[in-house]
């Protein structure tokens, strides 16, 4: 199969921030994951580099940076949502590859398997090439929710649906009980102070919302209905590839 | 989906192509991280290449053949040869030596055939 032509070469300018020069990531040389603890997640939107991610781990923050196989880049933001739960960021990092959001709305996304995972859980996930989904979505009140056990880190992380596409942006855990609005916890670290363990009913804001955010602030994106994943692929690997850490200074 | 698209790729499904963008794209961050050796000793060749044949153009572009196996790694790979034995090795070296972040579609059709522009900066 031919693919056209590709340019290679060139050069990334990364920034290291100053507090983690010691970890020696200088010039894009990067340092062990591990090293680097991650307070949310975001994902890739277009070949410029734009990260999808949940506002409240980004908006009050000094600085800003993004994480990705070890290699780190300071960050600004480049869009803030008024109505959602939104972001976008830019940095010097550039994808692998960037999500691709459905074209079609879609009708109803009740009881169906998704997958959903923060950057940092992604790095430490053994076997992700096996896992099919980790969630379930249920009834939500004008939003996306979830039957997951997603940890705090999570915020800004991608729900990629069916084909691997980008179906929602996880943004907090949801009390159980006749109200999904009360009780809502952020999903970032800098907002979760209680961790929490096992499944349980989580927010994300749905696709007509991000693709309102992002075409009222110019930001391009790709769509299709053609599934991105094979059915034997798994949307936990992909899911690796499409994500970033962010870290909030 | 990369400009120039041919009739083969036009048939082929989303998520292959998809796929092949996500190799030609790690290729292309392996092939542009200046703190490896490899990567600075290649871009020297080209550049010497290109002041010895006396032309300012860019080089034609280097198609390969790439073989994946389920693991991600690339099990093989084919090009025609730069003209020395040390750039091969190195290009080699550099796309060959670590897995692909993703295994690729089982039912994907194989080589990947890729077509690289060796371009290069003269500051790496």
């Amino acid at each position: 199969m031919t693919v056209g032509k590709h340019q290679v070469g060139g050069t990334h300018r990364v920034w290291a921030a100053f507090a983690l020069m010691a970890m020696s990531s200088l010039a894009g040389r990067g340092v062990g994951a591990a090293e680097l603890q991650t307070q949310a997640s975001g994902v890739f939107l277009n070949a410029a580099g734009d990260v999808l991610t949940a506002r409240h781990a980004v908006a009050d923050c000094e600085s800003l940076f993004l994480v990705k196989d070890g290699r780190i880049a300071e960050a600004r933001i480049r869009a803030l949502s008024e109505r959602s739960d939104l972001a976008v960021l830019r940095s010097a990092l550039q994808p692998y590859l960037n999500a691709t959001l459905p074209r079609t709305d879609l009708d109803s996304l009740n009881g169906i398997g998704v997958f959903a995972e923060s950057y940092e859980s992604l790095q430490r996930l053994p076997d992700r090439h096996r896992v099919v989904s980790n969630a379930m979505t249920i009834p939500g009140r004008g939003d996306l929710q979830l039957l997951s056990d997603v940890k705090p880190g999570a915020s800004g992380s991608a729900v990629l649906g069916s084909g691997g596409l980008l179906i929602g942006i996880v943004t907090g855990r949801a009390a159980f009980g006749p109200s999904s609005d009360a009780g809502v916890v952020a999903l970032s670290k800098a907002a979760s102070s209680r961790p929490r363990h096992g499944v349980t009913r989580v927010r994300a804001v749905p696709l007509r919302e991000i693709k309102l955010f992002l075409l009222d602030n110019q930001i391009p994106f790709q769509q299709s209905d053609a599934a991105q994943l094979g059915p034997l692929q798994s949307p936990a690997a992909r899911a690796a590839t499409l994500a970033v850490g962010v870290i909030c200074g | 989906m990369p400009s120039s698209v041919t009739a083969a790729e036009s048939q082929a499904p989303e998520h292959w192509l998809s796929y092949a963008q996500l190799v030609s794209n790690q290729f292309q961050t392996w092939l542009s991280d200046s703190g490896d050796e490899s990567v600075v000793r290649l871009h020297a060749f080209m550049q010497e290449r290109m002041l010895q044949e006396g032309t300012s153009a860019p080089p034609a572009a280097l198609v390969v053949r790439v073989w994946i196996a389920s693991s991600g790694k690339v099990e093989r790979l084919e090009f025609a040869s730069l003209g020395s034995a040390q750039a091969d090795a190195d290009l080699r070296s550099l796309l060959t030596s670590r897995p692909l972040s993703e295994s690729p579609p089982p039912d994907m059709r194989q080589p990947l055939i890729l077509q690289l522009d060796l371009t290069f900066v003269t500051a790496v």
